[in-house]
């Protein structure tokens, strides 16, 4: 045998063997190889392409209930969650995700998920901010509209999507690092989408929470601090214009999936990040708007949990310095804990008369005393 | 069309060589040679069809002025014709520059024409101006019009060297080396492989660091001290891996089709002087400015003055060759004095120069290698201003940190000694600041103790050049370890290049960009 050919079989033999490899451990979470604990059962590289993965792992399950949001969902609300017993449950959720985003999936999901009966969204103050000094805004309707009209996913771009994710070097290094990284605290994106959190319980354990929680405040400040970020401009209201669009859409076409909006669960002390940073009267006037629109479209209840409450008052407890908040990850994210008691009460589990008043739904009539609670919580928080 | 593109490795190549074996075997060579022209053509056309007409104009004008300075050697039509490939070079690489320059001094300034830079035409431009000297000095003789073709835009060789000499090339197309064998792919495919390797994963791997670094220092962001060292040698990797990578990658696919290229690369990393990196970085283009440029300007045959002169010219010109900007000229510049300073201790110290031992080489080797990086600072920075600033956190003036995350795992008496040092904690990312380091220490770690290419494949003429495991100038520790490593056509180094191959071809769906394209 010449030496071309020994080349060319070794090369052959090489691709088949790290394909082989790379599909076997399916770092990204596409769950099309068996989890083995001990070998692959954690995706600890799962967050590396988690907009590619989440999407398409939800149109492939059909699940009928899925929670769409943020990070904060993300590591908040666990689909595995016993609150979803009985139901087939998704965590659509992409850290980042901004409003247009996470609206352009929950259409995708009613348009394309035949089993959808329940849609959780959670509405983000930070999301309904933009620098309007440099654009008008990222809230282009039309293509909210039109982008997931688009046909479903041909071959060939399935073929595109997929093979990069088995044919790869980087997928090479991480299917390493993820049999490598079994056993460890790192985060983990679950078969149903959600995530662990490993990474909070190391970061805590390894710095404490004072220094961890200085860093995510420094982070937070900085996001909010940002020049020109604003709620309106010149006095009008963009961001909502999509919302208002999406659920005109959902009425018009989906009437029979079921919405439930909720404002996250802040934790206190990110109440006053949004005071300090000069955000405080936008974040009212936010919500005084959402209950405007709540009105309008009575069938999709929007609740508010960022109000004071035995969770959200919880407090920062640095004289523990390696202990774990019982009902947040750090200030800006909460755990499944508190994931669940938002579950209970959206899925009609739980009423505000055991949860004392918090959350309140918001509405024309219910509007100014949210507001009342938060300005009194704002005083009541360190 | 990139050479680690899907297209280029998957399509236009095998499709090349069915065609060059199938008019070999059944057409004549100059079908082989044809075939291979058009194929250059459609390879240089793939970016933009609009550049076909102005290589295929260079290439007529400069033949047709060879031919006649081949037969009569006038002095003017050779000065019209460098004039000529000067003046296209000049119009579409500097003209926004100088007008940008000449709008400083004047209070309407004129309007920039944006001149888009034909692909390649820094490289085509000066092996046609050679091919012109050398005519007029009778030392060509003509040549068939497809072979001169051949030699202007032969693909492997066409978008960023090495810098072929009419000398070296014509020879092979007029002999008929050109050819397709089971042995010439094979081993063609191996250099292709390593480069192929060195480019994708390596240079490509470090790249996201340099870019990140440099961006934040041109957009006036401080780096502290590791940052910009890790920023600044990124690049250093970088840049060799990527373009040396790009050589190898061309002399692997130049041997597929049986031509031998010159050697670019020679391990300049290793050098424990400056003149001796010049002799191993970008070999060709230093050897085109050395006999067509520092010699036409007088040598070193007038004086250590005039000597030293045009050393700093030639270094000058060299810099504003890779681009039109003033950190080009800077980086030129530097590189000028550097040369002059080590000529000058050459002469003043003999006997430190002479010295042998490993700590002088170590010594000479770390002065060498410091100031290459800082020299690859201007050519980097976008801005004098972030070329400043990165340098500036080079040296300290905007502190010594280390990310919180790592910091804190040190535990509190490594801080605190840490902290009397003057070094603080950032909020820099730790993953990050791990990661670019041990990149940054990995590739160090190859570029000092490993073979390069060509020593690799020196034993079967991987390429013109008979360099092998040369130590002569350099630093190069653990050089027995390795220094029997040789290719050979056998499983062992065919596994080897398999692994070398799929590795860079698992890289093919990530973002890259050779960086002498834009040169």
């Amino acid at each position: 045998m010449n030496y071309l050919t020994r080349l060319a079989l070794c090369i052959v033999l090489v691709f088949a063997l790290v394909g082989g490899f790379n599909f076997l451990v399916d770092p990204y979470g596409f769950y099309w190889s068996p989890a083995l604990e001990g070998f692959n059962q954690q995706k600890t590289q799962a967050d590396e392409r988690v907009r590619e993965v989440t999407p398409y792992r939800a149109l492939a399950l059909q699940p009928d209930t899925v929670l769409i949001g943020n990070s904060r969902v993300q590591l908040g609300i666990a689909a595995e969650s016993k609150v979803l017993e009985g139901r087939k449950a998704y965590n659509l959720s992409l850290p980042g995700a901004g409003l247009t985003e996470t609206l352009r999936h929950a259409l995708s999901q009613a348009r394309h998920n035949h089993n959808l009966t329940t849609m959780i969204i959670a509405l983000d103050y930070r999301y309904f901010l933009h620098n309007y000094s440099q654009s008008p805004g990222p809230w282009p309707q039309e293509e909210l509209l039109n982008t997931i009209t688009q046909p479903p996913e041909s071959t060939i771009a399935r073929i595109k999507r997929i093979y990069p994710a088995v044919f790869s070097l980087d997928t090479l290094f991480d299917s390493v690092r993820t049999v490598a990284q079994q056993g460890g605290t790192y985060n983990n994106i679950t078969r149903l989408g959600s995530n662990t959190g490993g990474y909070y319980l190391d970061a805590i354990k390894a710095e404490g929470k004072k220094r961890f929680y200085k860093h995510q405040f420094d982070g937070l400040y900085m996001r909010f601090g940002r020049q020109h970020l604003t709620y309106e401009a010149n006095g009008t209201v963009y961001s909502t214009d999509l919302l208002t669009t999406f659920l005109d859409e959902m009425r018009k076409a989906h009437p029979s999936v079921n919405i439930y909006f909720f404002i996250n669960p802040y934790h206190q002390s990110y109440w006053q990040v949004i005071y300090r940073s000069g955000h405080w009267g936008s974040y009212l006037k936010w919500k005084r708007d959402l209950a405007r629109i709540a009105d309008k479209y009575p069938e999709y209840p929007v609740y508010d949990f960022s109000l004071p409450s035995q969770q959200t008052l919880e407090p920062l407890n640095y004289a523990q310095d390696k202990q774990l908040m019982t009902w947040y990850w750090e200030p800006a994210h909460y755990r499944p804990a508190l994931g669940d008691e938002v579950l209970k009460v959206l899925l009609g589990q739980a009423t505000t008369s055991t949860t004392g008043n918090w959350p309140v739904r918001l509405q024309a009539h219910t509007i100014e005393k949210a507001i009342k609670q938060n300005i009194d919580g704002l005083s009541q928080s360190d | 069309m990139l050479f680690n593109s899907y297209e280029f490795i998957f399509a236009f190549l095998p499709l090349t060589i069915l065609l060059v074996w199938l008019f070999g075997r059944y057409a004549s060579f100059q079908a082989v040679v044809c075939v291979l022209v058009l194929a250059s053509l459609f390879f240089y056309g793939w970016w933009n069809p609009a550049y076909l007409a102005i290589i295929l104009v260079s290439m007529v004008l400069n033949y047709q002025l060879g031919k006649r300075l081949s037969k009569k050697r006038e002095k003017i039509t050779l000065y019209i014709g460098v004039f000529l490939n000067l003046l296209s070079l000049g119009y579409f690489k500097y003209t926004d520059f100088v007008l940008e320059n000449v709008n400083l001094l004047l209070d309407s300034p004129l309007p920039l024409p944006n001149v888009v830079l034909p692909l390649a035409i820094s490289f085509f431009t000066f092996q046609q101006i050679a091919y012109l000297v050398d005519s007029y000095r009778g030392e060509t003789v003509e040549k068939h019009p497809l072979d001169y073709a051949l030699f202007v835009t032969f693909f492997p060789q066409l978008i960023a060297g090495p810098i072929v000499h009419h000398k070296e090339m014509l020879p092979q197309f007029a002999n008929g080396h050109a050819s397709i064998t089971a042995r010439n792919l094979g081993l063609g495919l191996s250099i292709f492989a390593m480069g192929l390797f060195k480019k994708a994963v390596l240079a490509d791997g470090v790249a996201g660091y340099a870019n990140v670094a440099f961006a934040n220092v041109d957009n006036g962001v401080t780096l502290d001290f590791f940052a910009a060292w890790a920023g600044a040698l990124a690049y250093t990797f970088q840049l060799y891996f990527d373009f040396s990578g790009y050589s190898d990658m061309a002399i692997g696919l130049a041997r597929m089709f049986g031509i031998i290229l010159p050697l670019n690369f020679y391990s300049p990393y290793k050098s424990v002087n400056i003149s001796e990196f010049w002799r191993r970085w970008h070999m060709t283009l230093s050897r085109f400015l050395r006999d067509y440029l520092y010699i036409a300007l007088g040598g070193n045959r007038a004086g250590n003055f005039n000597r030293y002169r045009n050393l700093f010219l030639t270094m000058v010109i060299g810099g504003i060759w890779h681009g039109a900007g003033w950190n080009f000229l800077i980086w030129g510049a530097l590189h000028g004095s550097y040369l002059i300073i080590f000529h000058a201790w050459r002469y003043l110290f003999p006997a430190l120069h002479a010295l042998q031992n490993a700590w002088a080489l170590m010594i000479g080797w770390g002065v060498t290698f410091v100031g290459v990086v800082v020299g690859w600072v201007f050519f980097r920075a976008v801005t004098f201003d972030g070329a400043i600033t990165m340098l500036k956190g080079m040296f300290g003036s905007y502190g010594v940190s280390i990310p919180q995350g790592i910091w804190t795992r040190l535990g509190d008496t490594v801080t605190g000694f840490l902290s009397q040092l003057g070094m603080t904690e950032s909020s820099a990312g730790s993953s990050a600041f791990v990661q670019v380091w041990v990149w940054n220490i990995l590739l160090l770690v190859v570029v000092l103790t490993m073979p390069n290419t060509q020593d690799i494949f020196s034993r079967v003429a991987g390429s013109l050049s008979k360099l092998s495991y040369d130590r002569r100038d350099t630093f190069w520790p653990g050089i027995n370890l390795v220094s029997g490593i040789g290719w050979k056509a056998n499983t062992r180094w065919a596994l080897i290049s398999a692994i070398l191959f799929v590795a860079g071809v698992l890289t093919l769906s990530q973002v890259s960009e050779f960086l002498y394209f834009q040169f």
